[in-house]
């Protein structure tokens, strides 16, 4: 864990002062606070929450991208401070696998085009497989998998297919929940383009996204593996039980913020760590190099969402291909506002109501840019994020395991 | 009435299982395996989850002049059970540790979501018949031998029978076929056994169907029917003139004269033609049957069979 010796700390704020040019000062008060606040969840550490405006009094719609870009990119970065607006990696995960990468989406198109004869079915499937994805999570997957393989066999460097597979499989089982999201939120806009379910009939698309699962399916069973398919047919129930529970909500504080961070496992980081499992097992790992795998994976991918519904209330919606404030409008309590309403409890009747009534998102908006909020997640986030470095860096050391640490900073910076 | 789940475990127990198979002492005292029971559970929430799917409103703002909160909500949770019931077959058929199963069965899902693209849709995505072809040809729809590979529609559309077939092989006889083909699988049976039992299952999920389409046509019925079961169809294909009917449902299915279809459809030879179908169908699972030792089991299934006629 950073901050944990009186020197570091003292570093750390010296730091922020001069990224972020605050003028204020730590808020010990604040810090003491949220310690209270999350302490059953994460590590004890003597946490300081950055006390900054620079996410304050932003207006809904007319946020400056590159302003806030700039600014965001000053929080928490793990390891020691970098200079400039985003630092230069050695090590950068997408260059590391450009090769093993630049074909998954053309081996999805032929998996599906393969199980259909039917010409609108296969345009629907293939609508989100267009290549403009981030497909952050093949690329952890395979980098994973090679690190892992590293680790095994001291300066060996292959990818078993059956690993490149689990990658592919895992964005497809990915883009079938996005599809069932869309028609679910009947949402207008993803990625910056029309969302699939404005573009042709809901039904449709509904049939769209069991077939793009089925076909994942079948191409888990080929990899003739029973642990991996049992690892990976529970992410399909965690994805499932996690947007059943984004439809209700808890009455307590306390209840509410570990129903959202089961949530937040079951909706995104279940997949990620399961895939990571997954092309452990098919590395041949013995039980705890599996389970490291899996707290990656698990780590990485809740400190990604939290970073995602951080984003959410900073970023505009060009950088977003999708409209800000979105999960707001949604009726969603995500972190920023879990923490916001600490501060201001009248949030708490809004969330109930899930932002319906007029003006709720609007003035939940300004709450959460008024309170501490976005520090809290960001630090919550960062949290995550630096666990998953560590347990990356208890493996051999190898450029995919480097790959795996730089991926654990990308995600907690990452601007959309 | 989960009876999709009831002749898969009729057929597991009319056949029983290898020597290799070693039995639990539940497994003895029900006549089937634990996992053949999980099987037929898989099967009917595979076909549960479709049929909720299948369900879903169209909310697509070109269509619906007002869309309710109501409406949005009912989507949803018709959609997330339907996910919650294929996601649970999931876990069921990964427990099972066959994965050649996994496969089987994850491809009868990939078939029923086939099922909802095929030929001409309204706004709701209900099915019309393609206009019948000018003459009548002697194609006829080929099963593919591999139950893995998608099924091909070449030149059914149009042809009564081929696309009756084509249309309902996706959305019934794959799902019934491959389970009955893995339940055999379970039981360690031969994959010759394994291939006619995947006949058979496709065969009697047809008979069913077509005895199911004959029933809005029986005499004192009222109301609206699929346009594209085979009475209509066979009658289309006798009776061109009848698309110009079918053709007001384009945007909207109830927009057609369901009673005056009726009407046309009772004077022509459609339901006769339906009747030979099914009862080609029947034969054909009955001949499946014969061949198995008379057993409880084998006669509840022949007794299914004689009921539908």
């Amino acid at each position: 864990m950073a901050c944990t010796g009186p020197s570091k700390l003292c570093a750390r704020i010296c730091w922020w002062k001069q990224c972020t040019q605050i003028r204020k000062k730590i808020s010990t008060t604040s810090s003491k606070c949220s310690d209270e606040r999350t302490l059953s969840y994460f590590p004890k550490s003597n946490s300081t929450t950055i006390n900054s405006t620079s996410f304050r009094h932003r207006d809904l719609h007319s946020s400056n991208v590159a302003d806030i870009a700039s600014r965001i990119r000053c929080y928490g970065t793990i390891g020691t401070p970098q200079t400039g607006p985003m630092p230069e990696y050695e090590y950068q995960p997408y260059k590391l696998l450009e090769d093993d990468l630049k074909d998954v989406y053309t081996y999805i198109r032929e998996a599906l085009r393969k199980n259909t004869y039917q010409d609108d079915l296969y345009e629907i499937a293939t609508y989100y497989f267009d290549g403009h994805g981030k497909a952050i999570r093949p690329m952890v997957a395979i980098l994973m998998a090679r690190a892992i393989n590293c680790h095994i066999n001291k300066n060996s460097n292959f990818l078993l297919s059956a690993q490149r597979e689990v990658g592919m499989i895992s964005e497809m089982i990915h883009t079938a929940s996005l599809i069932h999201d869309d028609v679910i939120d009947q949402s207008d806009f993803r990625r910056g383009k029309p969302s699939v379910n404005v573009m042709w009939n809901q039904k449709k698309v509904t049939m769209a996204g069991d077939f793009i699962l089925a076909v994942a399916s079948m191409l888990i069973a080929r990899l003739r593996n029973n642990s991996v398919t049992l690892v990976l047919s529970q992410v399909v129930t965690d994805l499932v039980q996690g947007e059943f529970m984004q439809l209700g909500s808890k009455e307590t504080e306390n209840e509410r913020f570990a129903h959202y961070l089961t949530k937040t496992y079951r909706k995104t980081a279940s997949l990620i760590a399961n895939s990571m499992k997954s092309v452990a097992i098919l590395a041949g790992a013995d039980e705890e190099l599996c389970n490291l795998s899996y707290q990656y994976g698990k780590n990485l991918g809740i400190g990604f969402q939290l970073v995602d519904d951080l984003l959410d209330f900073v970023s505009s919606s060009e950088a977003m291909g999708k409209p800000a404030a979105a999960d707001l409008k949604l009726g969603l309590a995500t972190a920023p506002v879990l923490f916001a309403c600490e501060k201001f409890p009248e949030l708490n009747p809004m969330i109930m109501r899930r932002f319906q009534e007029p003006g709720d998102v609007q003035r939940a908006f300004e709450l959460v840019h008024k309170s501490e909020g976005l520090e809290q997640t960001q630090f919550l986030a960062k949290q995550h994020c630096q666990e998953a470095a560590r347990l990356a860096n208890s493996l051999t050391e190898s450029p995919y395991q480097k790959g795996l640490i730089v991926t654990a900073d990308f995600v907690l910076n990452r601007m959309k | 009435m989960q009876a999709w789940g009831l002749v898969v475990l009729l057929v597991s127990k009319a056949l029983g299982h290898t020597s290799e198979i070693n039995l639990t002492e539940e497994d003895k005292a029900s006549g089937f395996l634990h996992s053949q029971r999980a099987l037929a559970e898989v099967t009917e929430m595979i076909r549960t989850s479709h049929l909720i799917h299948k369900g879903l409103m169209n909310l697509q703002k070109d269509y619906i002049e007002e869309i309710s909160g109501d409406m949005v909500f009912g989507n949803k949770i018709a959609l997330l059970s339907g996910d919650y019931l294929l996601s649970n077959s999931c876990v069921e058929l990964a427990n099972l540790q066959n994965q050649e199963l996994v496969e089987l069965m994850s491809s009868a899902v990939r078939d029923l979501s086939e099922s909802e693209f095929i030929g001409l849709r309204d706004s709701q995505n209900n099915p019309l018949p393609s206009p019948p072809k000018k003459e009548k040809d002697e194609y006829s729809f080929q099963f593919s031998d591999d139950p893995l590979e998608p099924v091909r529609i070449e030149d059914a559309l149009g042809n009564a029978q081929a696309e009756w077939t084509l249309r309902n092989i996706l959305e019934a006889g794959s799902l019934l076929g491959k389970s009955c083909q893995g339940t055999l699988k379970l039981a360690g049976h031969s994959s010759d056994l394994q291939e006619q039992a995947y006949r058979f299952g496709r065969h009697i999920a047809l008979a069913w169907q077509a005895c199911l389409e004959r029933q809005p046509f029986i005499s004192g019925s009222a109301g609206p029917f699929s346009l594209v079961s085979a009475p209509v169809l066979f009658t289309l294909e006798y009776n061109h003139g009848l698309y110009a009917e079918i053709e007001k449902g384009y945007h909207n299915i109830n927009d057609v004269d369901f009673d005056e279809i009726r009407r046309i459809v009772l004077e022509g030879p459609g339901l006769e033609l339906t009747k030979k179908l099914q009862s080609e169908h029947s034969d054909m699972s009955f001949e499946f049957l014969r061949k198995l030792p008379d057993t409880e089991a084998r006669n509840a299934i022949l007794n299914i069979l004689a009921a539908m006629e």
